[in-house]
């Protein structure tokens, strides 16, 4: 046992060492010096899949389940053979459409749909709740265990455990939602993980060498007391394979579609080039994290500990065989992996509550308009209310469950928002009405036959709704849905959720239209759409729109959210992107570019979806004007024949046409002035040089006429001369 | 030599492209999927857990040499770099 006091003073220094180091890292970020922008934090960050449920929980699987707690592990690391090819399209959706979370990515493909996003927030949140229980119900066990030897959490500990989730929740707030754009990168929070990631892999593997090398004499000690034991057989049996595929399927997407997988996977990637390490990297330390797991598992059990307590064996071995620093070490390492999850999950799961749940809410109820400029304490309040109710449900739900149940109730919820997600990726067709039939469907099967099981077991409802089903019908018993008693729950779960799942968002996809902006939107996702070209025939050339309306209305919608300053900076940074600086009036085409500049920027601070709302009803786009677009885009398509994305290539191609020959013409005029200068200069010296030419003219006729005269005059003079000197002769 | 030595990179260039193809990846998952799948089905099932175990390790030790394979044969795209 060790003293609370320097557990809870390790806890704090803990915490001011990782406050620390992501201060610093953002400071270098200020400063221009990304440290997070390699290819091995970015893999380290991705092992935030490995949380406490394989830091310990994995132990409890293997000590009942024997090998099936390696096929969370197995089937992701085998899909990733895909990822490059996956995730630079991500990347590239990402970069796009300024996606900020997986609920942004499905709802913006299918629509930009604000009840879709709301939708998937909803799964995600019920679905991750008992997943954060989870960390926390591990780390408070760790606690209790390290400091009394028992693993029932007493009263005492309990202003302890409200103090460690108030440092979390600062903790998030001070450096994950100080401001109210999401786009920014997260540096610190990053590196804090990757660091946590360290931690975590390297107390685990001095737990299994201390475990197989220094309880027992290595691998090979261990194999041969197993194959005399009595007791492993028996604990270690009725393997199902049904349940051992479910647990491999689920997990394949989960490492994906978990909402802080995404987060860490995709809107913190700054380069698509970390993929490539991070296929093999990541495999690579899943397969070492798991090398020690059974060795802890049956080390445990030879050594007489209760099965029951396998799901702590990683500390307890350490700490009753005689090393108290080893377990302090791996009650850190079990801290990181909790507190990496947390971290992350709370701030996904925050951003999406109030993107798509609260900021909805507040534009649709006008007394609550006033919120608006609240958005930041919002976040701050969901964080904490996220966390106290996961420690509430850690209490209430997750003490009659091993940690695996728990962990792959929440992989089961997150499994039905797959079907849409590569729907969105591979299947253009795919739409709004398909996606939320689908995902509501699955969900519905699974609250049905996974989370009211769970309920039942925790007394909330009387079993026998497990045992003779619903009104006494045993054909609805949730776990053995239409009679199947062959099968796992979770495969019955899986099975079912998973059929109507697609089922509904293929029938649904193939039974409603799309919209012209959602086959827009697919066939960015996708690529290579061909639309039907429509005839039209529009007069929208010189509708000219006056700049200086839609600039005061774009300083309305922004300074619904952020201050004034920020929102006239945001105009200024529009007006900037777009080229319209200083006109006084635009056209249709630059009004429609203006439009996605100031949805992207909005999307930073309420998500792509709620943006799209937001500047529908702000007026900036006026429905006349919006007609116009829709006319000019299809008249586009119809004269060239040619795909959406094409359509918009040669829109962009005409303004840029546009402004080329405005450039032209003005510069053509320049010249024409300049040439009319300088012949009206060289007009004018002609003329001088005209002028000259007759004056020397006119000059030389004046000479001639007084040489004339002057040579008569000389003359007659001569005459005289000669006159008078042949007078003086004579 | 220059015979020789074109022929090596010629056939070292269609290695590599080969773990590009989509063809090839799908075809290793579906491989592998069944190399795990039916190892919890059959014998190895029965026998002591520690021994299924070993085994999975030693399937996993060559699914992450395919996997290596695969992320070195891929190329950067300098479009799709962000």
């Amino acid at each position: 046992m060790i003293s609370p006091i320097i557990i809870i003073a390790a806890t704090f220094l803990y915490f001011a060492m990782m406050f620390f180091v992501a201060h610093y890292v953002e400071q270098k970020a200020a400063k221009g010096v990304f440290l997070t922008h390699n290819a091995f934090v970015y893999t380290l960050g991705l092992t935030i899949y490995l949380t406490t449920w394989m830091f310990y929980g994995n132990v409890g699987l293997a000590a009942t389940k024997g090998y099936y707690f390696l096929a969370p592990y197995i089937g992701n690391s085998i899909f990733c053979l895909f990822w490059f090819e996956m995730f630079r399209r991500l990347l590239r959706i990402k970069n796009t459409f300024n996606i900020t979370s997986v609920a942004d990515f499905i709802s913006v493909r299918y629509d930009k749909s604000s009840f879709l996003a709301a939708l998937i927030t909803i799964v995600i949140l019920i679905g991750i709740i008992p997943y954060l229980a989870l960390q926390i119900i591990a780390v408070l066990k760790s606690y209790t265990l390290i400091t009394t030897g028992s693993t029932v959490a007493g009263i005492g500990t309990f202003y302890t455990n409200l103090s460690i989730l108030a440092l979390i929740i600062l903790f998030i707030i001070i450096f994950s939602f100080r401001k109210l754009d999401q786009l920014q990168q997260q540096p610190g929070m990053i590196m804090v993980v990757a660091i946590q990631s360290i931690i975590k892999f390297i107390t685990f593997l001095l737990a299994g060498i201390f475990v197989t090398y220094f309880m027992y004499d290595g691998f090979w000690d261990l194999f041969a007391k197993m194959r005399v034991s009595t007791v492993l057989p028996l604990i270690q049996s009725n393997p199902s394979y049904s349940q051992w595929m479910s647990y491999l399927i689920v997990s394949i997407f989960a490492i994906i579609v978990l909402p802080r997988q995404f987060y860490v996977g995709v809107v913190e990637n700054v380069n698509a080039r970390h993929i490539r390490t991070a296929i093999w990297l990541l495999p690579l330390i899943l397969f070492l994290s798991n090398f020690f797991v059974y060795p802890i598992a049956v080390g445990g059990i030879l050594h007489g500990y209760d099965v029951k307590l396998a799901d702590v064996f990683t500390l307890l071995l350490p700490l009753k065989e005689g090393s108290p620093f080893l377990a302090f070490a791996v009650f850190i390492g079990g801290l990181s992996a909790a507190m990496s999850m947390i971290i992350v999950s709370t701030i996904t799961i925050t951003s999406m509550t109030t993107n798509h749940l609260i900021v909805p809410l507040i534009e649709n109820v006008r007394p609550l308009h006033f919120l608006r400029r609240y958005l930041l304490q919002l976040r701050w309040f969901v964080v904490s209310a996220l966390l106290i109710f996961s420690y509430w449900f850690s209490f209430a739900v997750g003490s009659t469950f091993i940690l695996v149940k728990i962990g792959i109730l929440s992989f089961a919820a997150i499994f039905q928002l797959t079907p849409s997600f590569l729907g969105s990726l591979y299947w253009k067709r795919g739409n709004k009405h398909g996606a939320i039939l689908g995902i509501g469907a699955g969900f519905a099967v699974w609250i049905y036959t996974a989370l009211i099981p769970a309920f039942v077991r925790s007394g909330w409802i009387p079993n026998s709704l497990l045992t003779e089903g619903p009104y006494g019908i045993a054909f609805l018993r949730p776990e053995n849905l239409f009679g199947i008693s062959t099968l796992d729950p979770l495969a019955v779960t899986l099975l079912f959720s998973f059929l109507l799942n697609v089922g509904c968002y293929i029938l649904g996809s193939l039974l409603f239209e799309q919209s012209e902006e959602e086959k827009h939107i697919a066939a960015q996702y996708i690529g290579g759409l061909k639309e039907e070209p429509v005839l039209a025939i529009c007069d929208t050339e010189h509708t000219q729109i006056l700049l200086h309306e839609k600039t005061a209305t774009m300083m309305q919608i922004f300074s619904q959210y952020v201050s004034i300053g920020d929102a006239r900076d945001l105009t200024d940074e529009s007006l900037r992107e777009t080229d319209l600086s200083g006109k006084e009036f635009i056209t249709i085409y630059q009004l429609m570019s203006l439009n996605n500049v100031i949805e992207k920027k909005l999307a930073r601070y309420i998500s792509a979806p709620s943006a799209k709302g937001v500047l529908l009803h702000s007026g900036l786009v006026t429905a006349k004007e919006m007609n116009d677009f829709t006319c000019v885009h299809r008249e586009i398509g119809a004269i060239s024949e040619v795909s959406s994305q094409d359509s918009k290539q040669a829109m962009d191609s005409r303004i840029a046409m546009e402004k080329i020959f405005k450039e032209q013409s003005q510069q053509l005029e320049m010249a024409v002035a300049d040439r009319t200068k300088k012949l009206e200069e060289a007009n004018a010296e002609l003329k001088q040089i005209n002028n000259l030419t007759i004056d020397r003219e006119l000059r030389m006729i004046e000479l001639k006429e007084r040489i004339k005269v002057l040579e008569l005059q000389i003359k007659e003079f001569e005459q005289k001369i000669g006159a008078q000197t042949a007078k003086t002769l004579d | 030599m220059k015979v020789i030595s074109l022929y090596i990179k010629d056939m070292n260039e269609k290695f590599w492209s080969l773990f590009r193809r989509k063809e090839t990846k799908w075809f290793l998952a579906i491989f592998w999927m069944i190399i795990f799948s039916t190892a919890s089905m059959t014998t190895l099932n029965k026998e002591p857990a520690y021994v299924t175990v070993f085994f999975y390790f030693v399937f996993w030790v060559f699914l992450l040499l395919t996997l290596g394979v695969v992320a070195f044969s891929e190329e950067d795209d300098n479009n799709n770099a962000s």
